[in-house]
């Protein structure tokens, strides 16, 4: 008796202390280790910039690492929200990650904003993704300026070659209603495995289609294998990459095989003397210096820009949601997702974010540029 | 045959041997010396063959086996053939999908630093010894004749330059002339040096050619002696010779 | 499809095809020897490309460390049975074998790195430090498990095949890799062109595989592996230790990936898990040889590898489907034939 009175006690005492604190508490999921470390760990990196008080309210960030693993994930995601009482939640870095997450945000009421692509994560607006948010482009952001460029050229005949799996096909299934839309014809729709050791067959089908210009819808270092074997092959004509071309290993890989080819690039990624009229213009500057100066000159990237508008969000939202309640609190949390949805025309680093009730993807459709490989280098294409 | 003073090459004692919980050998001993042959006769489940393949070292089992001196307990079957022991099981196991001359160069595996020349006097003497498998030397093993498997079983053994030949039932399912002609062999080996223990369903024929015998029943040894004198004892006439004599 | 594509294809084909016959074979040799169904094979075309890559980057591969921590433990069985089987002379011997190698070949490539730039060199360091993998799993490993069932067996290759996915990850990063080709020149045949890496392929595979015929035509230890897998028995009543075998053929197994890694790197990127897909398709080829015959196993592989560049250019979404789904008429055809082979074993 006399035990679980005191531990009661000491209960009481240590969730009052809690609530005095009255700290925002912000729980980060990153994969900073596994096979998508090398993005997560620049997120972690952008989320260590992070302001260390809002309205006058100290921030605790508390950061955990799901090792690229879903069930790690989720496990984090329980730990933030039981152990800490996270107000929000950023990350994870992901699409598996991030969709593992969601049921414990929805089912604790806490919201999230997602590092990851794709537009399932918080499309459509249901009652457990009215929860969450995401700071980063999706499939239809990368072919928006790829197909502005393909039809400025005055080119009608596409093939398209990419992997047999999620990404591949969601980036397939994504560019043929805007091609087709847009009066392009489709020749070929080719796959091949991201481990694929030859695409020779695939290349020399294309190659006899006679296309305008060819469409890879391929990430990282396995995107050079199609590139090389078009070239090798005698391929001339342009080739279009998806933005996950532009970092790993792709241009390592390639090399001088892949010089001249376009991919969509993030202004938060690339050196280059931004004119005027780009939106966001300031904010990027302002993303590069603070990441550089922490990180080094040339460190930049886009996946830091998207951990680091993350932030900013929260700071955009979060002093209007402390009129309304105290950190630590559900009121608190469901004023922070209320207020995050309302925010629009807000410039980012990654981009300019409308957010409403019924669009939680929130970047505008020019959140990405046309890009070309030039000397090693993705440069902006004016 | 008189215990001798000598230690025997090969001393078995008190060795029991199970299947499972099953015992199937319940405290063998028996003794091999230098330069002789010793056969153990026995009828079918008696456990000729388990004993066999527990002094080889197949089988784990109980109690003690000395091979030249040495305790036997903690070494394995790879081992004992690197140390002149040699067995030609019931089984026979030859390498059916292998050529003659293969099964034969195999044989003397353990013997590898050896030099080539004094191998290839080895293979010749087999040849001398079986001119049929001369004659076959290239042909796979798997299509041999019952004989001629026999035959290449023993080959194979002989290229071990074993010290102690183990040979479990020879004359299994061979034509009398065939069987006459094995155990002339076995009789000629001995006089090479090689010392045999020879199981035998065939007690007349082994009785002949070895020198002491052993008697194995359900697993223990029931009667041991001179073989000369095993030959004339009454119970081996009525219930293996008799026999012996109508299956020959 | 012209008669360019055609040659083409094939050319692409039997490229892959001869490496798929590689690992094939050694997957074939394996089974009959251990009746392990070797699935981390394909690792080990990982390690071997990874290993030189690193090397050629000039760095001191991670295999090294791994090849120093299985040495140890090694080592340290080695020892203790030793002690158990009363051989104290031999403990020292074994502790030296076992770490002194990792050891100096640590120190060797420290001194010969920055020296040298020699693709051949790193070749032969890539095969020295990854080969020996082979063995030192199979002590560590398979050698405890000799006795238990195929299924026991295969489990606990399918732990190996994920412990060195993750090590591959943990040393060696999730990054691709592509090593420096042997030539970079092109042959023009007619009106084809030939890189010669492909023949380098080609050629390697051709001479390797002769090499493996003449190793269990001719010596007395490749005799002694195929006695083993033929007739385990009979491989012990004449000495032949299966230990040994087991770890021979390991040996063997470890050496052909290795030497597919190294053929494999210039000529396509390879990921830390990049090596269980290209074991699967040698593994296809060897049941195609019913995991027994090397000729059909062989044969089957080349199939393989022409099967998937054909189908690359005519349903190039399903050439997976197409390549892995090759394995059911053969096993129906295997169990139509499999009647008139009961009797064996
Ligand atoms: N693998 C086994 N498992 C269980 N019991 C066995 C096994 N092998 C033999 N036995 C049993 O052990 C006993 C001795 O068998 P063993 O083969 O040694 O007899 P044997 O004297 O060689 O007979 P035969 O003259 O017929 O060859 C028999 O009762 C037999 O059933
Ligand atoms: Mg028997």
């Amino acid at each position: 008796m006399t035990t679980s009175l005191r531990l009661s006690a000491a209960l009481a005492l240590a969730l009052a202390a809690t609530a005095a604190r009255a700290d925002i508490t912000v729980g980060v999921v990153v994969s900073a280790t596994g096979p998508a470390a090398s993005i997560g760990i620049p997120e972690k990196n952008a989320i260590a910039l992070g302001p260390s008080e809002i309205a006058g309210e100290k921030v605790r960030y508390i950061v955990l690492d799901d090792g690229s693993d879903t069930t790690t994930a989720v496990r984090n995601a329980r730990k933030l929200s039981s152990e800490h009482q996270a107000d929000i939640v950023l990350g994870s870095t992901t699409v598996p990650t991030s969709m593992a997450m969601i049921d414990v945000m929805a089912e604790t009421g806490t919201p999230m904003v997602t590092f990851a692509p794709a537009l399932a994560l918080t499309s459509p607006v249901d009652d457990k993704r009215r929860w969450v948010f995401k700071t980063m482009t999706g499939d239809d952001h990368e072919l928006i300026p790829l197909l502005a460029h393909m039809k400025a050229t005055g080119k009608q005949r596409v093939a398209y070659i990419g992997f047999a799996d999620s990404f591949g096909e969601g980036w397939l299934k994504t560019a043929e209603p805007m091609l087709a839309e847009q009066g392009f014809t489709l020749l070929a729709r080719e796959r091949y495995a991201r481990t694929d050791t030859s695409v020779i067959g695939q290349v020399m089908k294309i190659i006899a289609t006679r296309p305008d210009a060819v469409m890879i819808g391929a990430s990282s270092g396995p995107a050079a294998l199609p590139v090389m074997e078009l070239r090798n092959r005698g391929y001339r004509g342009d080739i279009y990459l998806a933005l996950g071309a532009t970092f790993g290993d792709f241009v390592r890989i390639a090399g001088s095989k892949a010089e001249g080819v376009y991919a969509p690039i993030s202004p938060a990624a690339v050196q280059a003397d931004f004119p005027p009229t780009l939106a966001n213009r300031d904010a990027v500057l302002a993303f590069v210096e603070a990441y550089e100066k922490a990180y080094g000159a040339g460190s930049r990237n886009m996946f830091a820009g998207s951990a680091w508008d993350a932030v900013q969000l929260l700071q955009q939202a979060a002093p209007k949601a402390l009129q309304q309640a105290k950190p630590g609190s559900a009121e608190f949390r469901a004023a922070l997702r209320a207020q995050i949805e309302t925010i629009s025309g807000f410039a980012g680093a990654r981009g300019v974010y409308h957010f409403s009730p019924s669009d939680h993807a929130g970047l505008d459709r020019s959140a990405l540029m046309l890009g070309r490989l030039e000397g090693g280098q993705w440069r902006p294409v004016q | 045959m008189k215990p001798t003073t000598r230690s025997p090459l090969l001393a078995v004692d008190d060795l029991h041997v199970a299947y499972g919980k099953v015992e199937a050998l319940h405290g063998v001993s028996l003794r091999i010396d230098a330069g002789r042959i010793v056969s153990v006769i026995g009828p079918n489940g008696a456990g000729k063959t388990t004993l066999l393949s527990a002094l080889m070292g197949l089988l784990p089992a109980r109690g003690e086996v000395h091979f030249r001196g040495e305790a036997q307990a903690r070494i394995a079957v790879e081992q004992r053939v690197g140390q002149g022991l040699c067995l030609v099981p019931e089984s026979r196991e030859l390498w059916s999908e292998m050529s003659v001359e293969d099964n034969l160069r195999l044989g003397a595996f353990h013997r590898s630093r050896a030099r080539a020349a004094e191998l290839r006097a080895d293979l010749d003497e087999v040849y001398a010894l079986f001119p049929r498998l001369r004659e076959r030397l290239r042909q796979a093993a798997g299509t041999l004749s019952g004989g001629e498997r026999q035959m290449l079983a023993l080959g194979r053994a002989l290229m071990g330059r074993p010290q102690l030949l183990m040979l479990d039932e020879p004359s299994l399912g061979l034509a009398p002339k065939i069987v006459r002609e094995i155990f002339h062999i076995i009789a000629t080996l001995r006089s090479r040096g090689v010392s045999i223990l020879l199981v035998e369903q065939n007690a007349r024929a082994a009785l002949q050619v070895s020198d002491y015998g052993y008697v194995l029943e359900t697993g223990r040894v029931v009667l041991e002696g001179d073989s000369r004198v095993l030959a004339n004892d009454p119970r081996i006439v009525e219930s293996y010779l008799g026999l012996a004599k109508k299956a020959a | 499809m012209t008669f360019d594509i055609a040659i083409l294809l094939t050319q692409d084909g039997l490229t892959n095809g001869a490496l798929y016959a590689l690992l094939a074979l050694a997957l074939v040799l394996v089974f009959a020897v251990t009746r392990v169904i070797f699935i981390p094979q394909g690792d080990f075309v990982v390690l071997g490309a990874l290993t030189l890559a690193s090397l050629q980057a000039g760095h001191l591969p991670p295999t090294l460390y791994l090849l120093l921590a299985l040495g140890g433990a090694v080592g340290l069985i080695d020892a203790v049975a030793c002690l158990r089987s009363g051989r104290a002379h031999a403990v020292g011997r074994v502790l030296l074998i076992e770490l002194g190698y990792p050891l100096a070949l640590w120190a060797l490539c420290h001194w010969l790195l920055p020296l040298s730039q020699s693709l051949w060199l790193h070749a032969l360091l890539t095969l020295a430090i990854v080969v020996p993998l082979g063995p030192s799993l199979y002590r560590l490993v398979f050698q405890p498990l000799a006795q238990s069932s195929v299924l026991v067996l295969l489990i606990a290759a399918i732990a190996v095949h994920f412990a060195l996915v993750g090590l591959n990850l943990l040393g060696f990063g999730p990054e691709g890799v592509r090593t420096a080709a042997f030539s970079d020149a092109v042959f023009e045949i007619g009106s084809m062109f030939i890189a010669s890496q492909n023949l380098w392929i080609v050629l390697v595979s051709a001479v390797l595989i002769v090499a493996l015929y003449l190793f269990f035509e001719r010596a007395l230890y490749g005799k002694a592996l195929l006695a083993t897998a033929f007739n385990r028995t009979g491989a012990r009543l004449v000495g032949i230790s299966p230990d040994l075998a087991g770890r021979l053929s390991f040996a063997v197994a470890a050496l052909v990936g290795t030497v597919a890694g190294i053929l494999m790197g210039p000529i396509t990127t390879l990921y830390y898990d990049s090596g269980f897909l290209i074991g699967l398709k040698g593994f296809v080829g060897a049941i195609v040889g019913g995991l027994a015959s090397y000729p059909l196993a062989a044969g089957g592989a080349l199939l393989v590898g022409l099967l998937e560049s054909g189908s690359a250019f005519y349903a190039s979404a399903f050439k997976e489907v197409i390549v892995f789904t090759l394995i059911i008429p053969v096993l129906l055809w295997r169990s139509l034939k499999s009647h008139d082979r009961g009797s064996e074993e």
